[in-house]
């Protein structure tokens, strides 16, 4: 019985048989994988490390220029915003899933103080009305935070310093967000919060400052600010600076609220308030009303919690009594953090196999199809033969591009990359450091048709930072680029895996 | 290795994705540890950081790292340069040597569980030997695995197995501690048309290099390799029920223990879910399995992470009709072979499994799965329910039990 059960004996060593195999485990990627298995298909991701995803905000950003500027072979032209904003809104709907609700459309506080668009805000991180009054409040110990410099660059904030329990001399971010979610360590940290706030109540204290009185004490004077921003680890002057660029290439409040009235996809907008209960603490716990009768917003560093973060920020609103947003720090961001991991939750409670530390080596392709993958790791060389490929390797930063002076290549496949003037170094870069179209090379990339197929493949998919046309820094479009071609990406591979990989078999 | 830190571009991905540094904020940390100090042994310094012992040997930095680097390797050298000059610490060396212990301790493990749970002795161990009281010992099984595979009677010993042969790698847990687990390796094998043969072999030696000794881990090494080698050179699956094994056969000796003919053996070797996934999926696994209505939460071991072949056991285990199996995702156990068990680690241990403790009590499943032997330890002890090996589950739906 048992020899009529089981097939010839030829066991062919490490090779597996996904139908979608998944090359690049950002945000493009896990995005890409999500999506293909909502098709039905089994789908492998295969990453050799982790993504820049916690190196930035914890939020997706979408479009900061009107999109009518893009060029045509931009990705979003390619998909039609249209379906960007319908593959936004399905990324939504998986991280609410698995409980975490981004909510979309409000600003973003950075560590300078500068209020910074995006369009899907991750909970607790929603900015103040402008209008609110706003004290910092920062923790001593904690590298790249000074509340001061924050409140300097809001312009309207009192702040104080806080001591945390055993006054650390450093205390890494991602260890103090993990001590808050303990319930102890937090009692012990609000008694201190109320204190100092207390204490700069009644003002003058010698813990605590206003920015009238103290600005000139901080480390960054605020007309010098530069200040970190981003949903793809990308810097950018801002902060106090932008009201001398008039606004043009940093939205000011007024800019963006008129820009994400026109765009804001109405689903997602009406949705999220139903399901928003971790961002409501910070509105629901309301002001106290006393002889000051507009609403007090306390701002902390990005450190309270990790994946309980919502938890961490509710009891401290409620402890303080006043609504409480996070403050992004630079890398490493502890809500960049976050988002990766409930992201990779997504994945695998979605029945991705993820493969981590494994390392794309050679593809294999015949007659316009990839033939398999040959994928590298601790564990061995493993052969993946699926039925449809994603490439989402990543740009130059992620070694899914590799320059060599002028010559870029795409090392997988051997796509054809697009660049400026070959031999003309001149057209890759624009003599200003920060030019108002951004640099040219920053564009580099892998041309694909609108399903996002190079040419020559019929069953390989390109998304994210790998695809040529656009420029996410300039443009403020990085989350929302590897988000919905990442989406629609997956979903072409899913369904193409399981029509005519189907067939084939 | 000695000059792979001048690829790290100190992005702090390691940093943010290391289980001691959330919870130990004294431990130096991959990046620092690692490649820093790295660069600081290489322009002669006299480099030491304190705390960095307090290091799992996860390997969740390498597994993270996007410029490629082996982190884990470079925070681990300043211990093995110590240990090559002084040797091992007394209760380091006990601790990495149980395998001596256990073919006399299973021809009494009543005595020697015994001793090993009691709490007097325990408290002087800790005082004498600075092994911590709390955790309990694992437990000694009264036969070892290979005493029963010899009394064994397999299906193919008169006719050839139509799948051929595959040559077993059990490890010391298995041999020792947890003998039905090497049973149900067999026995889902031969089901599967596979005769199973049981090389020579001793402790893979991953302890011993977790503690710093590269010459002894070598030694077991190549002792192991001499009667892997004709098995893997006739091109025989070896498959390993232990991930810790089967990454140092695949992964330490030819990379960090560099021994002749590592390449050829690591080549052969799988993890026994690994292989049965693979024989799955090029349609070699019968899938006669009963129904079994079973939520089973699945904890990923650290060194089963780190290989880059995906989670095959929780793929596998979804094949069984009923069974819904599912990665927990949260992290390391805290456990990590020998260092759950050192006095001065114990606290660290536990505070870095709680939020997998937190994430299967919440499961409210009666079982859970992990096929690394300290991490399912770790799972009894910090949350009293039962942890199994996946062979077992498979084990149990194949009938094989009945």
């Amino acid at each position: 019985m048992t020899e009529q059960m089981i097939g010839t004996p030829r066991f062919r060593g490490r090779v597996r048989r996904p139908q979608v195999l998944v090359i690049g485990g950002g945000l493009a990627g896990m995005t890409a994988a999500l999506a293909a298995r909502r098709t039905g298909a089994r789908v492998t991701l295969v990453a050799e490390g982790a993504g820049v995803l916690e190196l930035a905000s914890g939020c997706i950003d979408r479009l900061a220029v009107p999109s009518d500027v893009l060029p045509p072979e931009h990705p979003y032209r390619l998909l039609g915003m249209e379906a960007v904003d319908r593959e936004l809104a399905v990324f939504q709907e998986e991280l609410s899933r698995v409980g975490w609700p981004l909510s979309p459309g409000v600003d973003v506080i950075t560590a300078l103080g500068a209020r910074r668009p995006t369009y899907l805000v991750a909970p607790g991180m929603a900015a103040p009305p402008p209008d609110a009054s706003v004290r910092v409040v920062g923790f001593r110990g904690l590298r790249d935070f000074d509340p001061s410099v924050v409140a300097a660059g809001l312009g309207n904030a009192s702040w104080c310093w806080v001591d945390l329990p055993g006054s650390p001399e450093e205390i890494h971010p991602v260890a103090l967000a993990r001590l808050l979610e303990d319930e102890n360590y937090r009692a012990e940290v609000i008694t201190a919060v109320r204190t100092a706030l207390s204490q700069s109540r009644k003002a003058a204290a010698p813990l605590t400052g206003s920015v009238s009185l103290e600005s000139g004490e901080s480390e960054f004077p605020a007309n010098g600010a530069g200040a970190l921003e981003g949903s793809g680890s990308q810097f950018r002057a801002s902060g106090a600076r932008a009201p001398q660029k008039g606004g043009s290439e940093f939205p000011t409040s007024g800019v963006r609220a008129s820009e994400r009235g026109g765009s804001e996809p109405t689903a997602s907008g009406a949705s999220a308030p139903e399901r928003g209960a971790p961002e409501s603490p910070a509105t629901e716990a309301g002001a106290p009303r006393g002889a000051d009768l507009q609403p007090e917003w306390v701002l902390f560093p990005a450190v309270l919690g990790l994946a309980g973060a919502s938890r961490v920020q509710q009891a401290i609103a409620e402890a303080i009594g006043m609504p409480v947003a996070e403050v992004l720090l630079p890398p490493p961001s502890v809500p960049g953090l976050r988002l990766a991991e409930f992201l990779r939750r997504a994945v695998q409670l979605a029945g991705v196999d993820l493969a981590l530390n494994s390392r794309a080596v050679r593809a294999q392709v015949k007659d316009g199809r990839v033939v398999a993958v040959v994928c590298e790791g601790p564990g061995g060389r493993v052969r993946y033969e699926a039925e449809a490929y994603v490439l989402a390797t990543g740009g130059l930063l992620g070694n899914g591009l590799m320059a060599d002076g002028l010559q870029v290549t795409e090392p997988l496949f051997g796509l054809p990359v697009t660049t400026p003037q070959p031999g003309e170094p001149s057209a890759w870069a624009d003599a200003s450091f920060l030019p108002e179209g951004g640099h040219p090379f920053v564009r580099v990339g892998v041309a694909v048709n609108d399903e996002l197929r190079p040419e020559g493949f019929a069953n390989l998919f390109v998304c994210g930072r790998t695809l040529a046309g656009y420029d996410p820094y300039a443009e403020g479009s990085g989350g929302g680029v590897a988000v919905a071609t990442g989406g629609v990406a997956g979903r072409r591979a899913g369904r193409l895996a399981l029509t005519d990989g189907g067939e084939r078999r | 290795m000695i000059d792979q830190y001048d690829a790290c571009l100190k992005c702090t991905i390691c940093e943010v994705h290391c289980p001691v540094l959330r919870v130990a904020p004294e431990f130096p940390g991959p990046k620092n540890g690692g490649p820093g100090l790295a660069r600081l042994r290489a322009a002669g310094e006299v480099a030491e950081l304190d705390h960095l012992d307090l290091c799992l040997g996860c390997r969740t930095c390498d597994t993270v790292c996007p410029s490629g680097l082996q982190p884990s390797e470079l925070v681990n050298e300043p211990k093995v340069r110590r240990v090559g000059v002084r040797g091992l610490a007394f209760r380091d060396w006990v601790l990495t040597h149980t395998y001596l212990v256990g073919p006399i301790a299973v021809h009494m493990p009543g005595l020697v569980n015994g001793v090993l749970a009691n709490r007097p002795i325990r408290w002087t161990m800790e005082k004498v030997l600075g092994i911590d009281r709390h955790k309990p010992m694992p437990r000694y099984a009264n036969r070892s695995f290979r005493a029963w595979f010899a009394k064994h009677e397999s299906p193919w010993k008169d006719r050839p197995a139509p799948n051929g042969k595959v040559a077993y790698f059990h490890g010391c847990s298995t041999q020792f501690m947890e003998p039905q687990i090497g049973q149900h390796v067999v026995e889902v094998l031969e089901h599967n048309g596979f005769e199973v043969i049981l090389p020579e072999q001793t402790c893979c030696g991953l302890p011993l290099i977790a503690n710093g000794d590269l010459n002894a881990a070598a030694h077991n090494g190549r002792f192991n390799l001499r009667h892997l080698l004709e098995p893997a050179e006739q091109g025989i699956p070896i498959v390993v029920s232990s991930v810790g094994c089967s990454l140092v056969l695949k992964h330490d000796y030819p990379n960090v223990l560099h021994l002749d003919g590592a390449d050829v053996v690591a080549r052969q070797v799988y993890d026994i879910s690994e292989f049965l996934l693979a024989c799955h999926e090029q349609g070699m696994l019968r899938t006669d399995f009963r129904y079994m209505d079973q939520r089973l939460p699945y904890h990923q071991p650290c060194h089963q992470r780190a290989q880059g072949i995906g989670v095959p056991a929780v793929a596998l285990l979804n094949l069984i009709p009923g069974v819904e199996t599912w990665n927990i995702d949260a992290g390391c156990c805290g456990s990590a072979g020998t260092y759950g068990f050192k006095k001065e680690k114990y606290e660290v241990s536990m505070r870095v499994g709680t939020p997998m403790r937190d994430a299967l009590l919440a499961s409210g499943a009666p079982r859970a799965v992990s096929d690394c032997e300290t991490c399912r330890w770790q799972i009894e002890y910090q949350t009293g329910i039962r942890a199994i090996h996946p062979i077992s589950v498979i084990w149990e739906a194949y009938g094989l039990g009945c």
